[in-house]
């Protein structure tokens, strides 16, 4: 039974892989090397929600590694014993190994992160999803369309009185 | 528990999880009061739950179900052989099984259907190829460990169906073999000196 990875959310002590199997959303909650698997029934779903934030630990984790990776220069350009073409390099050092993470920290300001929540009768999937606004849009159309055609094949069946026992020889089986 | 299940109370906002009246949520852009969140929402109506199956009542010359004297056996357990009525039977992996043969087969694992816990070796694999990356003279055992790992976190991988997300294992798989081979040229590099000290003394003896 094929599942396709929708998307994950992570923090520091779990990671969460959410996947669209057939008839469920499925979560892979993954704690240390034991995962559990919870289903979100997709002819259950109540809302399927997309929704933008700012998530600030990421940008001062990525100001945090810029600033290590460069602080070696950073000193040496600040130090008064440096001589005035040495420190220049330095600065110039400080900023080459800087920007790309100060850049990244910027991105996350400005274009923030897109979640997903999927919310269930019992449980919830939430996955988030980092710089990448597209994904973001497209899974939210994709799970909600899945969703549409489960509870609308649901009701059918419902008003088709499918769940009902099925008929003929009821000890066929036995024989 | 993670925040979101311990807070979780039904449909709601997607940050703090408090509820929203459904009257708010079909609006498509809905703003949340307690945590000034606002999102995009595409509300559903579930159809209502199935109702369980009516059971026939047992007529004189029928079978009646193993646990429901009252009730006509519509199956046999496919695993005890049990005669079982419609409110006894769970189809599950293409079997009909009576509603303890169920239990045992859940809770001793052989179903993969309803398991809920696994080993994540896809993980396990590239923690060990970082561990290895860090302790370079030990990557002749970690490297292998966690090819191993990752290779197993691959077949599962498979099994499950998974489709996407490669992106981890082939990293885990990249690093393994970067330290297994530097674990490798370490081991040799080691046992080369390891053999040109005895020679240097011979030659220093000579001269």
């Amino acid at each position: 039974m094929a599942r396709k990875l929708l998307g994950t959310l992570s923090n520091l002590t779990v990671r969460k892989r959410v996947y669209l199997a057939p008839d469920a959303v499925e979560i892979d909650e993954i704690d240390g090397y034991t995962g559990t698997r919870r289903r979100v029934l997709l002819d259950e779903v109540l809302l399927v929600t997309l929704d933008r934030r700012r998530r600030w630990l990421n940008v001062f984790i990525w100001i945090g590694i810029g600033a290590m990776f460069s602080m070696p220069s950073m000193i040496m350009a600040l130090s008064a014993r440096a001589p005035g073409g040495a420190s220049g390099a330095a600065f110039a050092v400080t900023a080459i190994i800087g920007a790309p993470f100060i850049l990244v920290a910027l991105a996350h300001l400005l274009v923030g992160t897109d979640y997903v929540t999927v919310f269930g009768k019992r449980t919830v999937a939430q996955m988030a999803f980092s710089l990448r606004k597209g994904r973001a849009r497209s899974t939210f159309a994709l799970v909600r369309e899945r969703v549409q055609q489960a509870q609308e094949r649901a009701r059918t069946a419902a008003a088709d009185g499918s769940a009902q026992p099925e008929t003929g020889d009821p000890l066929r089986r036995l024989s | 528990m993670s925040r979101v299940e311990r807070a979780y109370q039904g449909a709601g906002c997607p940050r703090c999880f408090s509820p929203i009246p459904g009257s708010v949520l079909q609006q498509g852009r809905v703003y949340c009061g307690t945590c000034a969140l606002e999102f995009t929402a595409a509300a559903f109506e579930p159809a209502l739950p199935r109702r369980a199956p009516s059971v026939p009542e047992r007529t004189s010359d029928a079978a009646q179900c193993a646990r429901h004297a009252h009730n006509a056996a519509v199956a046999a357990c496919e695993r005890c052989g049990a005669f079982m009525c419609g409110l006894c039977r769970v189809e599950v992996e293409g079997k009909a099984l009576c509603a303890a043969c169920f239990d045992r087969v859940r809770a001793d694992g052989s179903l993969e259907s309803t398991r809920t816990t696994f080993r994540s070796w896809r993980t396990l694999g590239l923690h060990l190829a970082i561990l290895g990356a860090m302790m370079t003279p030990a990557g002749i055992l970690i490297g292998p460990a966690s090819l191993f790992a990752t290779v197993r976190g691959i077949s599962q991988s498979r099994k499950d169906g998974d489709e996407g997300g490669a992106a981890g294992a082939v990293l885990a798989i990249l690093l393994g073999l970067f330290v297994t081979a530097v674990g490798i040229f370490f081991l040799f590099t080691m046992m080369r000196v390891l053999d040109a000290v005895p020679a240097a003394k011979a030659v220093r003896r000579v001269r």
